[in-house]
């Protein structure tokens, strides 16, 4: 018996009820039923609730509901298998491991040559001249680990093979312009690198830390250059579009998502249902529809008012510019409520219908 | 031209579901298109009777189906898959009610406190030692449903939760506790409690 209902069962009524007490408790409830006229009457209330909450109608399921699960199991599937597609040795475990053992090489190196050990070969004196302690730290940690998607260096390592992949550096070769792996290039290290050693001043410990820090330089440097080389693309090509937006927008600040309601049709072929699309808010819908066409056009796309539906503009932008498209609603006050709609892209478009209510 | 889900369904053979769960383990987006649709109708009705909101119940619906999608490799068939989906859709649909929360406080009660507004007054569970006859008899159906409908939503989303798995889906008690990963007694406390606040409920707004 509960403690909730002193002097009367009324859990284990409600389990007699369902056939879910075993006999003990159960000829036990039934007795107690037969002396106590509220507990039957209890029952049966019990009963009533149970039959109406079981009759209780629940809408039918919204026609397009399972088309649109399928649309976005498609969008999350291709996510799925990017990640399914990265070797064992390109996920972060062990290139994190073979990082941190490069880092403390290359620490173990610096602080030898600093020591003058014998057997090291002491720095060229246009490294040491006038050159603090710092900023001699400074260059070698500039000279040697590469930055973020930067080759590793050549003059530690003049013997070491280039790491095998050249997809990679197929990409390397053509990185946007701007972004940030580019900006160790532009610096202008010679004043503070050390001078390439001759190959007779090179002992084995330094080739060999040279040809580890440049291996796992370059895989770390790949690696993190390639997750990085969209964030990349976005960052390069992304400055204008929360200025657009808010330029485009008149009614920007006013704007805000209150549903994820309708649908939009995309022209690929392979897309089988629409997209869901976006329902926002504004005092001036006319104006705020207006901004997000020139915004789309700006970006290279399109929009239009949907002539089906009153207060809806249908938007369409290319695939590769949908990130900032959806930034761009963002920063209007879309709030991007599902994840999933970050990637509402085809092979070749990004496509949105948002409806704008005032 | 558009092929639906539904379209592939009924195009392709009956498979058995723990082969169609296999394959979807394996990455085969067209088996679990087909467990989507064997399990769609059931997954709207208990996110539905969690949620009580149309939009947002196919919010929640959608979730469910692509976090199964995404979490599959993960499912060691422990227990069955519908419980596994179940589980799911009854998590995401309680989150989805947690965020509004200020929403949900101000539309439950407790049913072993006082009432609102009168502290020395007795809670709802104690008078039921006394009750009488039940005016629920005299209730019509539809009446009945609909003031069921309106006390169902101003329940807590647990007790909610524990209704529409037994009542809704006449799921077994065993079953409930593996969904919501309590135990059996807490099941049947909840699910008491729950028809309890019910009844009071429905007994208060009678005629």
């Amino acid at each position: 018996m509960s403690a909730r209902d002193p002097g009367h069962p009324h859990e284990r009524i409600s389990a007699l009820l369902d056939g879910e007490l075993d006999p003990a408790h159960r000829a036990e409830v039934e007795a107690h039923l037969g002396e106590c006229p509220a507990c039957r009457a209890f029952l049966e209330g019990l009963r009533a609730v149970s039959r109406a909450a079981a009759e209780e109608d629940t809408p039918p399921v919204p026609a397009g509901l399972e088309d649109r699960i399928g649309w976005r199991l498609r969008s999350g599937r291709m996510e799925t298998a990017v990640r399914r597609a990265r070797p064992w040795w390109r996920s972060p475990v062990p290139l994190t491991a073979a990082a941190t053992i490069a880092t403390f090489g290359i620490l173990f190196g610096v602080w030898r040559l600093e020591r003058g050990e014998p057997g090291v070969p002491e720095l060229p004196v246009r490294a040491q001249r006038g050159v603090s302690r710092e900023k001699d730290e400074a260059s070698a940690s500039r000279a040697v680990p590469p930055p973020v998607g930067a080759p590793a260096p050549t003059p530690s390592v003049p013997a070491s093979p280039p790491p095998p992949r050249p997809e990679r550096a197929k990409k390397e070769k053509a990185p946007p312009p701007g972004a940030p792996r580019e900006a160790p290039k532009k610096r202008d290290e010679s004043r503070f690198a050390p001078a390439p050693p001759s190959r007779a001043e090179e002992s084995e410990p330094r080739v060999i830390g040279g040809v580890v820090g440049g291996v796992v330089g370059g895989v770390m440097g790949g690696y993190m250059g390639e997750a990085a080389s969209d964030e990349a693309t976005r960052t390069a090509e992304a400055p204008a579009a929360p200025t657009e937006a808010r330029q485009a927008a008149p009614a920007a600040a006013k704007l805000r998502n209150v549903a994820q309601e309708g649908q939009a049709g995309c022209a690929n072929p392979w897309m089988a249902s629409p997209p869901p699309g976006w329902s926002l808010r504004s005092a001036d819908p006319a104006a705020a529809g207006a901004g997000l066409v020139r915004l789309a056009a700006r970006l290279g796309g399109r929009g239009d008012i949907d002539g089906s539906q009153a207060g809806t503009w249908h938007l369409e932008v290319p695939r590769e510019r949908w990130p900032e498209f959806a930034a761009a609603l963002r920063d209007v006050g879309v709030a991007e409520a599902d994840p999933l709609l970050a990637v509402p892209t085809t092979a070749v478009c990004a496509e949105v219908r948002v409806t704008i209510v005032p | 031209m558009l092929v639906t889900m539904a379209q592939r369904k009924t195009a392709a053979p009956e498979e058995a579901e723990p082969d169609l769960v296999g394959r979807a383990r394996r990455g085969d987006r067209g088996a679990f298109e087909r467990l989507v649709s064997e399990h769609l109708s059931h997954v709207w009705r208990v996110v539905w009777r969690i949620v009580r909101h149309d939009a947002d119940a196919e919010d929640v619906v959608q979730e469910v189906f692509l976090a199964a999608w995404q979490g599959l490799p993960g499912y060691r068939e422990a227990c069955a898959f519908s419980t596994w989906l179940h589980r799911i859709a009854v998590t995401r649909a309680l989150n989805h009610v947690d965020r509004s929360a200020e929403k949900l406080r101000r539309a439950s009660w407790p049913i072993d406190v006082p009432p609102a507004g009168d502290p020395d007054g007795e809670p709802p569970l104690a008078r039921l030692a006394d009750a009488g006859p039940s005016p629920l008899e005299a209730l019509e159906a539809r009446e009945l449903l609909r003031r069921l409908a309106d006390c169902v939503s101003r329940l807590p989303a647990a007790w909610r939760t524990v209704v529409a798995l037994r009542d809704g889906e006449s799921l077994a008690y065993e079953e409930i506790a593996r969904i919501l990963d309590v135990a059996l007694g807490t099941v049947r406390s909840r699910l008491a409690r729950a028809r309890i606040a019910l009844k009071e409920c429905m007994e208060g707004a009678a005629p």
